[in-house]
C-alpha cells in the first residue's frame, strides 16, 4: 500500500505526550506524517558546481556543431529512496538571438545506462542567466554512478555557469521498505491502535535512524570544464612533489567516519606520473587511523569526445578517508604531483559521507 | 516540537528501548517527536564546498541555486581569498531578500595569489531589520512560515588594481535562531 508524503510539517506541542496523560490519536497521526513527510523532504545536495577557469564558465561552442561532447561530469553514490533527481542550472547564449530557428541542446546523461538522459533545447536570450530545470530518472540502486553533461550547438556558443542537483520528493513512498529500509507508516496502523503498538513505535524510530545513518551529504562536488584549453586547468600542477591544491573543509555529524570519494584525472604524458593524494587531519594526526593518506594514481592522456575521457577511480573499500564524526574544524586535504615536467591534472573530484552502518 | 531540537545531536545513537509493557510510552513519544524535529528544523544540509579556479575577474559575476531544508534563518557565504577589493551577495530572484549584502576582503599576497596565502573571509550574522545595501550580513530568508526549498543566489567580484580571487566559497544555510516553528507547507 502506498502512503503518501505529507506536503506540511506539523510541529507537535510538548504537553501532547506529557506523563501521566492519554497520547491522543491526533498527534500521534501527526508524528507519523512528520515521518512521513521526512521520507520526501530529507534530500541532501548531490552536486553543487559552478564553473570559472578559463572563459569564466563552462563553454559549448559551435566548432563541434555535429558531435555531442562531454563537458563535465559528477560521481557519488545514490541514495536508495529516490529514482529522480532535479537538475538546476545557469546557462545563456545572448548571441544565439540572431538565430532564431537555431538552438543549443544539454544532455545530462547517466553513466550507468545510457538510455536514462534528459535534453534541454536552449535558445538565444539576450538577458542574463537564465534558469533551467530538468528532471533525470536514477538507479538507486547503484553505490557509484555518474551524471554526465553533455552538449552540442550548430552557431554560436552557449555558456553553463553553475549546475546543482539534488533528489526528487517522491509523492508516494511504499509501506514496504524502501531501498534504504525505510518503512512508510500508514494511517490505518496508527489510528486503529490505542495505545500505539510498541511495533508502530519501534518502526518510527527505526525510520528515523535510517533516514539520518543513509542520507549522506556531499562534501565537495568538483568538475572541471573538460573542453577548458589544455594548461588553464585549476588544478594542476608539474612538481615532482606534492603540492596542495585545496582544503576542502567540513563538519562531520555524530556517527559519520567515513568519507567516501571518487577522482577523475590524467597526467599528461605517457606511463604514470601524475598522483593525487588525499587525506584529512584526523588521519593526519591520529595514530587509529587506518591510512595516513590514500594516493591515486592518474592514467595517461586526455581526448575529448562523446564519452568521458577517462575513468572515474572510486575508493577501493579499505581506502576511504576517515574522520571523527561529531567534530568540526576537519578538512580534506587535496594534493597533486606531475613529475617535473608533465602535468598531472585533476577534471573532477567529488567526496560525500558513507552511509553509517 | 514547537522549537528547533537544539540539543538532540548529544542524544544520537541512545535509542529508547521499546517493548510490550514498557511504562515509558511518553518518554518514546518525546523522543520520536525531538528526532523528528531535529532532523526537519535543526539538523541543516551540508552544502558541497566549491573548489576550483578562482573567480579573479572583476565583475565576474556568479548565479547559484541551492536546495535549502526547512525553517532556515539565514543564508550565509564564506569565501577563500587573496587579494583586496570586495564581493556583493545578494538573493538574485530578490523573492526574499531585496537587498544586497557586502563582504570587503582584505586579504594579503594581491601579486601572487598563492593558495596557502589565502583566508576565509565570511558574511556576518543576519541582522534583526534590514534597510540599506551593502552590509555585511548573512541574507535574509524572508518568513519561516513560508517553507523554502530552493535559494537563488549570485555574487559578484570587485577589486583595485590589486584583485580579489576568490579561490573557494562555502554556503551555509544557518538556523532559525530561536521561536516557535509553525506548520511548514
Amino acid at each position: 500500500m502506498a502512503v503518501s508524503t505529507p506536503i506540511a510539517f506539523r510541529p507537535i506541542a510538548s504537553q501532547a505526550f506529557s506523563p501521566g496523560r492519554a497520547i491522543y490519536q491526533t498527534p500521534e497521526l501527526d508524528l507519523a506524517n512528520n515521518i512521513n513527510h521526512l521520507q520526501g523532504f530529507l534530500r541532501p545536495c548531490l552536486v553543487s558546481n559552478f564553473f570559472s577557469a578559463d572563459a569564466g564558465y563552462l563553454l559549448i561552442d559551435y566548432a563541434h556543431a555535429s558531435d555531442r561532447r562531454v563537458h563535465a561530469s559528477f560521481r557519488r553514490s545514490m541514495l536508495g529512496d529516490f529514482s529522480t533527481v532535479l537538475i538546476r542550472f545557469y546557462a545563456m547564449s545572448p548571441e544565439l538571438t540572431a538565430y532564431p530557428d537555431a538552438y543549443g541542446v544539454v544532455r545530462f546523461e547517466l553513466g550507468s545506462d545510457s538510455s536514462k538522459y534528459v535534453e534541454v533545447n536552449i535558445a538565444g536570450d539576450a538577458g542574463a542567466w537564465n534558469l533551467i530545470e530538468c528532471e533525470l530518472t536514477v538507479d538507486p540502486t547503484q553505490a557509484f554512478d555518474t551524471i554526465i553533461l553533455s552538449g552540442r550547438i550548430v552557431v554560436e556558443d552557449l555558456a553553463i555557469r553553475s549546475v546543482s542537483i539534488w533528489p526528487k520528493r517522491e509523492d508516494d513512498i511504499s509501506s514496504a521498505p524502501s531501498g534504504s529500509g525505510v518503512v512508510g507508516i500508514d494511517a490505518a496502523l496508527v489510528t486503529a491502535q490505542a495505545p500505539l503498538s510498541t511495533a508502530v513505535r519501534k518502526l518510527e524510530i527505526a525510520n528515523l535512524e535510517l533516514m539520518r545513518k543513509k542520507r549522506q551529504d556531499s562534501i565537495v562536488t568538483f568538475s572541471e570544464d573538460y573542453g577548458v584549453r589544455a594548461s588553464h586547468e585549476s588544478l594542476v600542477t608539474d612538481s615532482a612533489t606534492f603540492v596542495t591544491v585545496a582544503y576542502v573543509p567540513f563538519t562531520a555529524k555524530k556517527e559519520q567516519t567515513q568519507i567516501e570519494w571518487s577522482a577523475l584525472g590524467y597526467y599528461n604524458a605517457t606511463g604514470s606520473g601524475g598522483t593525487i593524494r588525499l587525506s584529512t587531519l584526523y588521519m593526519e594526526t591520529n595514530p587509529n587511523a587506518e591510512n595516513e593518506y590514500v594516493d591515486i594514481v592518474l592514467p595517461s592522456g586526455w581526448t575529448l569526445g562523446a564519452g568521458l575521457p577517462q575513468a572515474w577511480q572510486d575508493n577501493p573499500a579499505d581506502e576511504v578517508l576517515e574522520c571523527l564524526g561529531g567534530k568540526a574544524g576537519d578538512r580534506i586535504k587535496v594534493q597533486l604531483k606531475g613529475d617535473g615536467s608533465k602535468d598531472a591534472v585533476i577534471m573532477g573530484l567529488c567526496a560525500w559521507f558513507k552511509g553509517i552502518s | 516540537m514547537k522549537y528547533p531540537a537544539g540539543g538532540f545531536s548529544s542524544m544520537i545513537g541512545d535509542l529508547p528501548s521499546v517493548h510490550n509493557g514498557t511504562p515509558t510510552d511518553s518518554a518514546h513519544a518525546h523522543f520520536v517527536d525531538a528526532y523528528t524535529t531535529y532532523l526537519e528544523a535543526t539538523a541543516k544540509y551540508l552544502i558541497p564546498v566549491h573548489i576550483g579556479a578562482p573567480m579573479s575577474q572583476i565583475g565576474e559575476y556568479v548565479e547559484h541555486i541551492l536546495p535549502v531544508q526547512a525553517y532556515p534563518g539565514s543564508v550565509g557565504v564564506n569565501f577563500l581569498c587573496t587579494g583586496q577589493g570586495y564581493i556583493l551577495i545578494k538573493d538574485s530572484s530578490a523573492t526574499y531578500d531585496a537587498y544586497r549584502a557586502r563582504l570587503d576582503v582584505e586579504g594579503i599576497d594581491a601579486g601572487f595569489h598563492l593558495y596557502e596565502n589565502a583566508e576565509w573571509f565570511c558574511l556576518g550574522g543576519a541582522l534583526t531589520a534590514v534597510h540599506a545595501h551593502d552590509q555585511n550580513r548573512s541574507l535574509d530568508v524572508g518568513s519561516i512560515g513560508s517553507r523554502i526549498r530552493e535559494y537563488p543566489i549570485a555574487f559578484r567580484i570587485y577589486g583595485s588594481a590589486l584583485r580579489v580571487h576568490a579561490v573557494q566559497f562555502v554556503i551555509n544555510p544557518w538556523n532559525e535562531a530561536a521561536g516557535e516553528l509553525p506548520e511548514s507547507t
